[in-house]
Order: structure tokens, then sequence, then C-alpha cells
């Protein structure tokens, strides 16, 4: 028999930047399935890269994950909610949740918000629709197909006038800037990153995912033959100085991919792996 | 044929050909330097060796080689000496004091090579971080520079820079805090490493400060210096 589930590949590096300023990663992610009564198997699936030059901001990129999925989860788990009914105003009513935990955590600690700040990108993926949620930079891609030249950004980049420049889940804003998609199209391959890896996940000329780099980082888990200790495997290509002579900028990737899988022969005869 | 609308047309051919070669977003960086009489001696031994050790610590750090463009003008009188180039092609001439130090003449130059650079960028579809200017200087225009402040703050609010007074030793530092936003300081204190530094994850937080906002001091703590 053939059956649909999530394969998750996830990894976090420490940019160089970062490591010259004595300093820790500051991104954090957050992926996990759920199973729900409209939906059946759900990816949750959230990156936040805390801000640079704060000294929290993976503390506010932390609590982002963790309050997101929480909600999330729990929405889902109520009778009757279904992923395409996650909209726009559940985003904002998130972000006011985070909001006032970081004011709670802030005021203990004699910080402010912004000490706190972190940029956002999250999906929710159901069996036959997806929604989105974004603020700041970093990205979202996703195939219907797995082919070339399917993999499109689930929400388009915005253009801002310096690279280095962003918005925040902790900005005062930040419900305006919030940016939500919602598809009603079974997603078969996600791609969530930081903003860290923007440089080769990212073709800048064409403004759309760059496949030649996306594509064989996914192939293991669609082709159900990712090798032991892909995660590490992930880290430590993210840590390779061939990443390292494009960025300098801590560096996090989610791969999620629900192929169909041959459940049975998965064990027996695996596929030859494609790279 | 010519090419009127720059007025550096030699580069122009090749742009598209140095982008691709190296399509990093750029970091415009306007080094405007007091070559004027009141330099001589120390002051402009000093502004050498700050300038040689700009480049070094340029070189030790492999991406922002491929990222900063450095374009130096000197003051007096008002002299490109160097129009914007990576950190590769960066050379620079010793530069000796002469004659008087037309500052206000030497900012309008260097916002216009600046604001002509960010068109070439833009136009060859490269990022741009937001660009430094450096006033290097003893702090004794001689020329009109009562716009000066104005201007300057006008590009801090809107974000078209971020300009750095840096004084000599024995610099008129209450001219310099007149002119700059940002509280000016010593040459021989900079470590412009840290600023090669802002240009990774570090500057990201430049979006917080909102027009009108005071624009805080790079005070060389580890966290200091965020608010370019």
């Amino acid at each position: 028999m053939s059956q649909k589930f999530w394969r998750t590949a996830h990894a976090s590096a420490i940019g160089q930047a970062h490591i010259n300023q004595n300093t820790e990663c500051q991104d954090r992610f957050a992926c996990q399935t759920i199973e729900t009564a409209a939906d059946g198997e759900v990816l949750i699936a959230v990156v936040a890269d805390g801000a640079g030059s704060t000294t929290d901001g993976q503390i506010g990129a932390g609590i982002a994950c963790e309050i997101f999925t929480k909600e999330v989860t729990d929405f889902l788990s109520a009778k009757d909610a279904s992923v395409k009914s996650l909209t726009a105003d559940f985003g904002r009513l998130w972000i006011s949740y985070f909001q006032k935990k970081i004011a709670e955590i802030s005021l203990a600690n004699k910080k402010e918000l912004r000490d706190y700040a972190s940029t956002f990108v999250g999906a929710v993926i159901g069996a036959h629709s997806a929604v989105f949620y974004q603020v700041g930079d970093g990205g979202i891609v996703f195939s219907t197909s797995g082919d070339a030249k399917s993999y499109r950004f689930a929400i388009a980049p915005v253009e801002t006038e310096y690279v280095n420049v962003t918005e925040f889940v902790t900005d005062e804003t930040a419900a305006e800037s919030l940016r939500f998609e919602l598809i009603k199209e079974a997603v078969e391959d996600l791609i969530l990153f930081s903003d860290g890896i923007y440089a080769v996940a990212v073709d800048y000329q064409m403004g759309q995912p760059h496949e030649p780099f996306l594509m064989p980082m996914i192939a293991p888990l669609r082709n159900g033959n990712a090798p032991n200790g892909l995660n590490e495997k992930l880290e430590n290509f993210l840590s390779s100085p061939k990443i390292n002579e494009k960025t300098d900028d801590d560096k996090t990737i989610i791969l999620a991919s629900r192929a169909t899988a041959e459940v049975e022969s998965q064990v027996s005869s695996p596929k030859s792996q494609v790279v | 044929m010519e090419n009127n609308s720059y007025n550096y047309d030699e580069q122009q051919p090749f742009a598209a050909a140095e982008f691709a070669e190296n399509p990093e977003p750029r970091c415009p960086c306007v080094l405007l330097l007091d070559t004027s009489g009141s330099m001589q001696g120390d002051p402009i031994e000093e502004l050498n060796r700050g300038i040689q050790g700009f480049r070094e610590e340029l070189f030790g750090d492999s991406l922002s080689m491929k990222r900063v463009e450095i374009a130096v003008v000197t003051f007096g009188p008002v002299n490109v000496i160097q129009n914007f180039t990576t950190a590769d092609q960066f050379r620079l001439p010793r530069l000796e004091a002469v004659g008087d130090t037309p500052l206000g003449a030497a900012v309008s130059r260097g916002l216009g090579l600046l604001k002509q650079r960010k068109q070439i960028l833009r136009d060859n579809g490269i990022k741009l971080f937001r660009p430094w200017i450096f006033l290097i200087t003893d702090g004794e225009p001689t020329d009109n520079w009562a716009h000066l402040p104005q201007l300057i703050r006008a590009g801090e609010e809107t974000k078209s820079f971020s300009f750095f007074a840096l004084g000599v030793q024995k610099a008129d530092f209450n001219v310099l805090k007149q002119i700059a936003v940002r509280e000016p300081m010593r040459l021989s204190g900079v470590r412009f490493k840290e600023f090669f530094l802002w240009l990774s994850a570090s500057l990201k937080n430049v979006s917080r400060s909102n027009p009108g906002d005071s624009v805080p001091i790079p005070d060389y703590k580890p966290y200091g210096w965020s608010e370019v």
C-alpha cells in the first residue's frame, strides 16, 4: 500500500559574524506534525531569526516558534477546525499573544520589546490546503509536484531599500506588516529558510527560488532514501566553507516532503538517491 | 560615443560585467579626507595610517571585501582621487597636506558621487546596504559649511546614509559635533573591523529607528553600535 506522510530535515548553523563576535546563533526553528480530525497529518514549520544586533533576539525567536506552534496546535485540535480556516486574523491574534509574552519578559528583565526582535516565517500544511505567515525577511518555498520549475515562494519577498533592513514581530506595526497566504492545493514539498542563506537559496536576478540549490537538498526526502543523521549532515553543510563564502549570518533551513511512499518496499529495496 | 549621464564614463561600459562577476549586495562607502594645510605634520601622518588600517581590516574580511566599495574624496582642493571600487582595486596614494579646507564643497561632492553610485547599483539589480560616509578632518573648515548639519541630519533621517565624523589628534570636536548627528570619534580609537561586522546580521535593526529618533552613537561595545 502507499500512503503520504511527512519526512523532514532541519538544521541551524551559526554565522561567521557571530563566531567573530563571540555570540551565539540567534536563529530558532520548530518543525512538527500533528494529527487532526479535519486534515489528517498536519505539518507545522517555523523559522525565526533573532535580530543580530540585539542581545536577546534568540529568546524572542524561540518564543515566537513556541507560541505559534502551540496556538496552531490548539486551534486545530478543536472540532471542525481545519487548516484552511486559519486566517490572517489568526496571525494577528498570535502576534498579540507573542508581544504580550515578550512584554512580560522584557519588563522582568528591565529590557525593551525591541531587544527581543525577531523575524518570522511559518507554514501550516494540511492534506489539500496550506497557510503561510511571514513578518520580515526569510523565505517559504513550496511545490505541489516536486518537478523542476515548480518551486515558488508562498509569500513573495518584499523589496526594501537596503538588504539589511527588515521588520520584526516585536515591532508595534507587526500586525500590519504580517503577510499571509492561503492556498487550496496539496503541497508536496516545503522549504523554509532564514535570511542567512537567502544568497544561495534565491536567484536574486530572477527573484525566484534557486532550484539548483534547493532541489538537491530536498531530493533525499522526496525519494524516501534519506540517510541516517540527515539533520547533522545538513548542519555540516550549512557550516561548510562553500556556504560561508556567501554569507556570514546565521542560517537555518527546514526541508519537508510528503512524496508518495511505498511503505512496504521502503525497507527492503531503497531507491537510488538522486543528488 | 560620449555618455553624458555620468561623470565617470570609463566605468560604465563594464558595469554589467563587474556585477555579474560579483553580485553581492554593496555597501558604498565614501571617505572624505582632509588634506588641507592645517593637517601638516602629525595629523596627515595619522590620516595616512588610519586609511591604511581601514584597508588592512577590510582585507581581513573576505565577504566585506566583496561588499564594501570605496570612493575617496580629498579636500583641499576637492578632488575625487578614487571613484567607487571594491576593496581589491582600492589603492591609495600617499596623502599630503596642502591648500585650504573646503569642507562644504567636499561633502556635496561626496553626496553627489553616492547618489550616482546608488543609481548605478539599482539599475544593475544589485542590492544595497545603507551607505557610509566617513569624514576625517581636523575640523577647521575654510568654506561655508552652514548648510551641512541640516544636510547630514536629513540624510540620516531618511536613511540615505550613515555619516561618521572622525577627528585627528587636536581636532576641533566642537565643529565635528555641529556637523554630524552621531557623536564624533577619534580616528586613532576607531576599529574599522567593527564597522564591517555591521554588514552581517547585526545591521538589521536599522529599521527600528524611525525618522526623528536620535541615532545613538557607536560606542564599540559589542551591541552598542547597532543603529547604523
